[in-house]
């Protein structure tokens, strides 16, 4: 019974103490649970947050991304406008150039006529006393036969001629109306030759002002063409200015600093190949002194060959660094990012349709002289598909 | 791959395939035509109906677009795709047999006439002769 009331009451005792640290262990237990649910609160709430401001700055890059394109696509679209509005124009002063080339023409041949008929008159001038003097001369050359006969003529002798005289004068008077008729041919030919030059003068001053008039309008065309030019030019740069103003390293500004670099880099070449030239004839120099075995000269010409190996290194350094920077600049430039949107925007360069309508051109105004007397001009300047990327000294 | 014979009238048949020029045939703008196409007609509804394109694709593709004047922008940056762009597209998808007249030398490089396009059913002829690149199979 004893033991039983102790083993009762020990157990007990143990229950209890086991008990309070099992409460207590729940409760610690509860306590931690409501420390890591409020952590958990509070780091979904952060995570919440941080979400929506990722959201939010989605929306707000989303929206700027949309008004940037919004704004590129209504340049792109004036660009578009514009290109057609300098096309048209540039056709249509080809086309007024064109007629003024006819009218040109046109000018010549009434010039070309009006000498014709100064010719043709001269010519009838020259017949008309040719003429004349062939119809007097006959006349007399009879007259200086009969002359020195008629102060030694006789009654019979008269007689004797006046039956050939009387046939010769019907003879003369028939060639007398002849020869009249045909001076007067002359005549009304000279005259209707006359009406004709003047018929033409008067096509040659309605020509000349015609010509005036569409000189005066190649020229409006021309003005208006240039005025057009200028506009898709600025709308060009405009919309490069915007490209370069979204792209951290700006895709135009990169580009001219390849151009840049490339033409650097050709005078960079420049000066190695002189360099190099002068360091291979130092090297000559020292072969020669060894063959001639000067050696007093040799150390003089051993220290001008290190001074141009130096100056040949200095001159590679400076062209090599040039290249790889070239390089990294073309690295840039080609990733596929710029280079699709290098791509797609030079579809809309001025210079890019400007060479297509010289193209198309080409058929008919081959010579650059009378295609720059027909649409040319300062405003149609050097061309910018010139400076493609690649090409020069490797 | 099938082909169409159009212009059954007399004269010699030369199959033609057509291609988008260099840009065009990429598959972004492809997806821009036909998603303005079905109505997804400003920049943010693009977006948001071509997630997989980042704005510079889709900037790039645009301007393409633009430029081969296949989508015109409205006053409200109103996307507008012209009547000939999908059938454009259609024409690439396979070869065209078409009837030459027996005058006619084969279309060069610089393709097809603007009457040919119009008897293929082309509207505005100019637009294909920009956009599109034309080979003879011989």
């Amino acid at each position: 019974m004893l033991f039983k009331w102790i083993t009762h009451k020990f157990c007990s005792s143990r229950l209890k103490s086991r008990s309070r640290a099992v409460r207590s262990a729940v409760r610690a237990l509860e306590a931690e649970r409501k420390e890591v649910d409020k952590r958990i609160r509070q780091e979904g709430k952060r995570l919440q947050h941080s979400l929506e401001d990722l959201a939010t700055q989605r929306q707000v890059d989303l929206q700027e991304a949309v008004a940037f394109l919004n704004g590129h696509l209504a340049s792109c679209q004036d660009m578009v406008q514009a290109l057609q509005k300098y096309t048209e124009q540039a056709y249509a002063t080809v086309d007024v150039w064109l007629q003024l080339q006819l009218q040109e023409r046109t000018l010549d041949n009434i010039t070309a006529r009006i000498e014709l008929h100064d010719e043709q008159r001269s010519f009838l001038s020259q017949a008309k006393e040719a003429y004349s003097v062939l119809y007097d001369e006959p006349r007399r050359q009879e007259w200086r036969t009969v002359q020195p006969k008629l102060a030694f003529a006789t009654n019979r002798h008269i007689q004797a001629c006046a039956g050939d005289l009387r046939i010769r004068r019907a003879a003369v008077l028939l060639r007398n109306r002849e020869v009249k008729a045909n001076l007067k041919r002359i005549a009304s030919e000279r005259a209707w030759v006359r009406t004709e030059r003047q018929n033409a003068l008067s096509d040659k001053k309605e020509a000349i002002s015609k010509r005036k008039i569409q000189k005066t309008s190649h020229r409006q065309q021309r003005e208006l063409m240039k005025k057009h030019w200028l506009e898709a030019n600025n709308l060009w740069n405009e919309l490069k200015r915007q490209v370069d103003a979204r792209h951290p390293d700006g895709l135009y500004r990169l580009h001219e600093r390849f151009l840049d670099a490339r033409k650097h880099r050709e005078l960079l070449y420049v000066e190695f190949q002189e360099a190099h030239e002068a360091f291979v004839l130092a090297k000559e120099a020292v072969r020669r002194v060894h063959q001639e075995e000067d050696f007093d000269n040799l150390q003089g010409v051993k220290d001008g060959r290190g001074l141009a190996f130096v100056k040949q290194q200095s001159a590679f350094e400076k062209l090599r660094d040039c290249r790889r920077r070239i390089d990294e600049i073309k690295s840039i430039l080609e990733d596929k990012q710029f280079y699709k949107l290098r791509q797609s925007l030079e579809k809309l360069s001025p210079y890019m349709h400007r060479e297509d309508i010289m193209r198309s051109l080409d058929g008919f105004l081959a010579q650059p002289e009378r295609r720059r007397k027909a649409i040319g001009g300062p405003y149609f300047g050097p061309s910018e598909s010139q400076s493609k990327i690649g090409g020069g000294h490797g | 791959m099938d082909s169409e014979t159009v212009s059954p009238s007399e004269g010699r048949p030369v199959t033609l395939t057509f291609k988008w020029k260099r840009g065009l045939g990429r598959p972004e703008t492809i997806a821009v035509l036909y998603a303005v196409g079905v109505g997804y007609c400003t920049a943010d509804r693009l977006s948001a109906a071509l997630p997989q394109l980042a704005p510079h694709r889709l900037e790039s593709a645009l301007t393409d677009l633009v430029a081969a004047q296949l989508v015109e922008i409205g006053p409200d940056h109103e996307l507008t795709l012209s009547p000939d762009a999908l059938f454009l597209d259609q024409l690439t998808q396979r070869p065209l047999v078409v009837n030459l007249p027996p005058f006619r030398q084969e279309p060069s490089d610089l393709g097809l006439t603007f009457d040919e396009y119009t008897r293929i059913g082309v509207i505005q002829p100019g637009l294909a002769v920009n956009a599109l690149r034309v080979t003879v199979d011989r």
